[in-house]
């Protein structure tokens, strides 16, 4: 670094390397686990029962005892929020988990074998890509009744084939890495090939592809609410109060925008601690 | 190297900073009563927007939904309507000045009025009668079983049309005057376009009636317009033009309201903007009235409600007036009949299960099934609301209730299997075709009637309506329905009113409206001088 | 490359066909009874069961997908329930709506993600700004978003209007922007371009953060890669060095990122379609769903399948074109 001598332009400072703050990092990466703290332990906080009318109806935010206001039925809204947090929070890491895992698998089997294996497990994957998840969702709920869970397998079905695609094309670039090359060539198992030199190079990616990917589950639970999909009410869940709301937005704002605003911040907090892992990430590599 | 931090800890900051002015925005949504009025049309044009598009082809053999009968009832005219501007049954002349009915009420003699053509040019005469109900039958519409027993038209003279029905119908004029009911429709223009379905393609775009309005666009999803026929026979609107631009969002028909790019909402905003449409300086509310109703029925093939017992205790559970207060606010008034209200003259069709929730508390102790699931139809606020109260209500007496949503076919296909179905559900609004009470215990009441969800049923009301139906006699019809209310699957809400918000310049609001449309006679709004 | 082609292409025929047998398997499944959208809310019992007879709804699945089968090779997709007309009709104004929408809000969501990798990447000053306005709009609820968007721009400062797509269509594509053109409507091409752009940047930010995020990182490990610095120290210009070295080696994972991103997009337009009353296929799925309109449902999910499908291709080839090693 110390032979570039002329005047450095702006976007040449990169090359310096890209070391950011440590403790930002450390800060950005203890966000989601704040979230996961909060959303097992946040009903402890909550004031009232999230289910029963306590108030009057539609209290602004500020009112007295009741923070962040009421409904439109009388149900304080920041223990809806903070119940609906835990529904959302867990909801969103066990489809990402979900996706991560099956998806990972086939993108790391297809990515190394290659050939028709190959060709097989990715028209597979743009099959399940094309279906479309609204769809998969309600006939699933249909066939194993309402409820949080059973929309949970319906968006899985769908939401693997995004992390084979991505994994797969990773997983096919580390296979070609001499090392990995070399190993093949001596006969290790394809097993013990994937396990010991293919999967710990997907990882990274995997982490910080999943960490920015919770956010978007948040948000497409909040979208299947519109349907009916989702959290069977009265029991308190972000995306579906924020839905089911909807039409006093131009009326009493805050009863749809409270659990909005939560859906924003949960994501917000998924995506800024995915920005952390990934720098985390890079850093080590 | 250190200062490669600075970017990253200012982001932090102005992701904070980004939030502030979505917070801000989110308070002004609210404060929209700054402007005082909006101003009124100079160019003649009325912008009546809709919630929704309107599901079937405006086609009056077909169409049997909901916001599109402001299209079919302006544009076609039946023999008889409702009378507009009262809050009871009354039947009143359109198509036909007069009328007589026989004694044993099958033979209906009508008088046609004079000087009427259709939009086509042709004059209307009474041999458009039976073409229009023999097109009825053709077409197969839902609505095509008001003509089904018409066994004659006898036409003396052009403006002589002579009705005779093969067994006696006391609902006969109900069912001419409904907005499903049959519309005269040019017998050359149907001749002409008739193609190979009847002219139903014809009239997707396009109208053969005899109404003040013509139908000009018809885009399905998007928009539809009307232009006045300038030879209309009754009055002549200051309104050339009837814009109806189809909004998907409530919110944004709203602020397409607040803005005065929308002059008139009917019927299609929910509840909860009730209080802010009651301060509004610009707009006046109308609460018209209607034959709609909110209902709440049981599903006697679940276990819990599978004894009478249960359902009573349900039924007796539910406190009508606070739900209506809180919920329905002023389009609504308690229901304490049966029958929509003014179906049966003095309310002697009156409602007797009474409120008193220790029946369900006590009930829910010893029931063995604990798990109680109350639906709702997808979109319906207001049933969503009571839904979500009466599953509260319901925890608290120690059940496992939940409130779930379900999609408009969903609902109509637990007729096929009445065991998929939810527990309870709560119909926000629903009516029926006509002001006979026939025609409402036929089709809540009865089994092969159409919106008995879980088919609950009880062949003394059916054979009591039947019978009823035959002689009109009101006492029939009281006896009907008590043996009804005695299955404990049928609780009446509430009656429902026609919500229209318009813009102060609009007048005639009330003039242009009947009890069994819920639309306007766009024909008779005036502006404000 | 042509003997990929048609690989691709039947292997596509063989995916259609399963796709729509598993969405015939779905629907069998999912609850909910169409004639009602067809004959109307009160129709009797007695009628109903006379139409699903009438319309063939009481055959076995199989029978059904038999005849679905039949049509599509005629290019009939069936009668939609709800509209009474072909389902191809519908299409025809539909489709071309929508694709209108996704295009132009693809092409913002590029341009939208350059702007954040780059900024990010070289370090803009005051960009941070930017990059955390669009990242806090992606974070929050489309419908959220679209409404905000809605009040700010419609109802507030009245730049914009908030529902439909403007001038009324004269034909012949249903491309509005191409329609006014071969019109020489100048004014109805500038309504398009009005009634485009908030639906269009609600519908782009989400995807613009996703290819951004990519295309940075990869900037940022091709910017400080040997072979760059390389070229600076030969004394090539920033900008050309910018252009022929870093984009061009940066751009393979946003490539494969795009992709996905614009498929998502199609599935995401339901929701802003929604809310600006846009009428394209999103707006008509939305409303054939609650009503189950199997036939409009089908055909919208094929063909937003098809589009996946063909859009996963020309990543395929667009990758391999960037770089040739990836070919098997």
């Amino acid at each position: 670094m110390t032979l570039i001598t002329s005047p450095v332009p702006r976007w040449r400072a990169v090359s310096t390397g890209f070391v950011a703050g440590r403790r930002l990092t450390v800060v950005l990466v203890s966000l989601p686990m704040l979230m996961t703290l909060l959303a097992l332990f946040g009903r402890i906080l909550a004031p009232h029962d999230p289910v029963q009318p306590v108030g009057g109806l539609n209290l602004p935010p500020g009112s007295d005892g009741f923070p962040l206001g009421t409904d439109a039925i009388g149900r304080d809204l920041l223990s809806r929020t903070l119940y609906g947090v835990q529904a959302s929070w867990f909801s969103a890491l066990l489809v990402v988990g979900v996706g991560l895992l099956i998806g990972g698998l086939i993108g790391v089997i297809a990515g190394v074998t290659g050939g028709w294996v190959d060709a097989v497990l990715m028209r597979v994957t743009d099959l399940f890509l094309a279906l479309p998840g609204v769809l998969v969702s309600i006939a699933i709920v249909a066939a194993l009744g309402a409820g949080l869970g059973n929309t949970l397998i319906g968006v899985s079905i769908v939401w693997w084939p995004y992390y084979a695609r991505i994994l797969r094309g990773e997983a096919k670039s580390i296979a070609a890495r001499p090392h990995v090359e070399a190993a093949r060539l001596a006969g290790i198992s394809r097993p013990r090939l994937i396990l010991r030199h293919v999967l710990p190079g997907v990882v990274p990616t995997a982490v910080v592809t999943a960490s920015l990917d919770v956010g978007n589950v948040v948000l497409l639970l909040a979208g299947l609410s519109f349907l009916g999909l989702g959290q069977s009410a009265p029991a308190p869940e972000l995306g579906s109060d924020t839905a089911r709301a909807l039409s006093q937005l131009l009326s009493e704002w805050w009863v749809p925008v409270v659990p909005g605003l939560a859906v924003l911040i949960v994501s917000l907090v998924a995506n800024l601690g995915g920005d952390g892992i990934r720098t985390l990430v890079t850093n080590r590599r | 190297m250190h200062h490669m931090t600075a970017p990253h800890r200012r982001r932090a900051t102005i992701v904070a900073a980004a939030l502030v002015p979505l917070l801000a925005l989110t308070a002004c949504t609210t404060g929209t009563s700054a402007k005082t009025t909006n101003s009124a049309p100079t160019d003649g044009v009325l912008t009546v927007g809709l919630l929704g598009d309107i599901g079937q082809p405006p086609d009056p053999d077909i169409y049997y939904a909901n916001n599109g009968t402001a299209i079919i009832i302006n544009t076609y005219e039946g023999l008889v309507q409702y009378k507009n501007d009262v809050s009871d049954v009354q039947i009143a002349p359109r198509l036909a000045t007069s009328w007589t009915v026989s004694a044993d009420k099958t033979v209906y003699t009508f008088t046609l009025r004079k000087g009427v053509t259709f939009h086509d040019g042709t004059p209307f005469t009474s041999a458009a009668v039976k073409v229009a109900f023999d097109r009825r039958i053709a077409v197969k519409g839902g609505a095509a079983y008001m003509v089904q027993g018409v066994k004659s038209v006898g036409t003396p003279d052009d403006l002589t049309a002579v009705v005779t029905l093969d067994a006696p119908n006391s609902a006969f004029l109900d069912e001419l005057a409904s907005p499903f009911g049959p519309k005269m429709e040019s017998p050359t223009g149907l001749a002409k376009n008739a193609g190979s379905d009847n002219a139903q393609t014809y009239l997707m775009t396009q109208d053969l009636g005899t109404g003040p309005y013509e139908l000009t666009t018809a885009q399905t999803g998007t928009r539809y317009e009307l232009t006045r026929y300038d030879k209309y026979w009754g009055t002549i609107s200051p309104f050339t033009t009837i814009k109806l631009p189809v909004y998907s969002d409530p919110s944004v028909l709203e602020l397409a309201f607040d803005k005065g790019d929308v002059s008139m909402i009917a019927a299609a905003l929910p509840s909860s903007a009730l209080k802010k449409y009651s301060k509004t300086s610009y707009s006046t509310s109308y609460f018209l009235p209607t034959l709609q109703s909110a209902l709440i029925t049981v599903n006697p093939s679940k276990s819990f409600f599978s004894s009478v017992d249960a359902r009573m205790a349900f039924m007796s559970a539910i406190d009508k007036k606070t739900l209506v207060k809180q919920v329905l606010g002023e389009r609504s008034e308690v229901a304490t009949t049966m029958y929509a209200k003014g179906m049966i003259g003095g309310g002697a069709d009156k409602q007797t299960i009474a409120y008193d929730p220790s029946r369900m508390k006590s009930f829910a102790k010893t029931a063995s099934d604990k798990k109680l699931v109350i639906g709702y139809a997808t979109g319906n606020t207001n049933a969503q609301q009571i839904a979500n109260i009466l599953a509260a209500q319901l925890i608290a007496d120690g059940l496992n209730a939940t409130a779930e949503t379900y999609t408009t076919s969903t609902v109509f296909g637990w007729a096929n299997d009445p065991t998929t179905g939810p527990d309870a559900f709560i119909d926000g609004n629903n009516g029926p075709d006509g002001g006979s009470p026939y025609l409402w215990g036929h089709v809540f009441w009865d089994k092969t009637g159409g919106i008995d969800y879980f088919l609950c049923d009880n062949p003394k009301t059916d054979e009591l309506l039947n019978q009823a139906l035959a002689t009109g006699d009101e006492s029939t019809y009281v006896r009907a329905a008590a043996e009804y209310e005695s299955t404990g699957c049928y609780l009446q809400l509430s009656y429902n009113k026609d919500w229209v918000v318009a813009q102060n310049w609009l007048t005639n609001v009330a003039k242009a409206q009947n009890l069994g449309a819920n639309e306007l006679d766009f024909s008779l709004l005036g502006i404000k001088k | 490359m042509i003997a990929f082609l048609a690989k691709r292409l039947g292997i596509t025929i063989v995916l259609l066909f399963t796709l729509s047998a598993i969405i015939f398997f779905l629907e069998s499944i999912a609850p909910g009874d169409p004639v009602k959208a067809y004959l109307g809310a009160n129709a009797s019992r007695v009628d109903v069961l006379a139409e699903r007879h009438r319309l063939g709804l009481d055959e076995p699945t199989i029978v059904q997908f038999g005849r679905f089968l039949a049509g599509l090779a005629h290019g009939d997709l069936g009668v939609s329930f709800r509209t009474h007309r072909a389902v191809t009709a519908d299409f025809a104004v539909y489709l071309p709506a929508t694709i209108e929408l996704v295009v132009f809000a693809f092409v913002f969501a590029i341009l939208l993600a350059g702007g954040f990798a780059f900024s990010a990447a070289l370090r803009l000053p005051g960009s941070s700004v930017y990059r955390g306005i669009l990242l806090v709009g992606s974070t929050a609820p489309p419908f959220l978003l679209a409404i905000f968007g809605i009040v700010l721009f419609y109802q507030q400062l009245d730049w914009l209007p908030a529902s439909g797509r403007g001038p009324d269509d004269a034909g012949p594509t249903g491309f509005l922007v191409i329609d006014t053109l071969a019109h020489a409507d100048l004014p109805g091409l500038a309504s398009t371009f009005q009634h485009l752009l908030l639906p269009g940047l609600v519908l782009a930010i989400a995807p613009a953060i996703g290819i951004g995020r990519i295309l940075r990182s990869s900037l940022e490990s091709t910017l400080s890669a040997d072979y760059v610095r390389t070229a600076r120290s030969k004394g090539l210009s920033g900008g050309r060095v910018l252009v022929s070295h870093v984009l061009r080696n940066s751009i393979g994972p946003a490539i494969s990122m795009s992709g996905l991103q614009l498929g998502f997009m199609f599935a995401g337009v339901v929701v802003v379609e929604q809310v600006f009353s846009w009428p394209g296929i999103g707006n008509y799925l939305a409303n054939s769903i609650p009503v189950s309109d199997f036939p409009a449902i089908a055909a919208v999910t094929l063909v937003l399948g098809a589009i996946y499908i063909a859009t996963n291709a020309v990543v395929d080839l667009l990758q391999a074109a960037a770089d040739p090693r990836l070919v098997t």
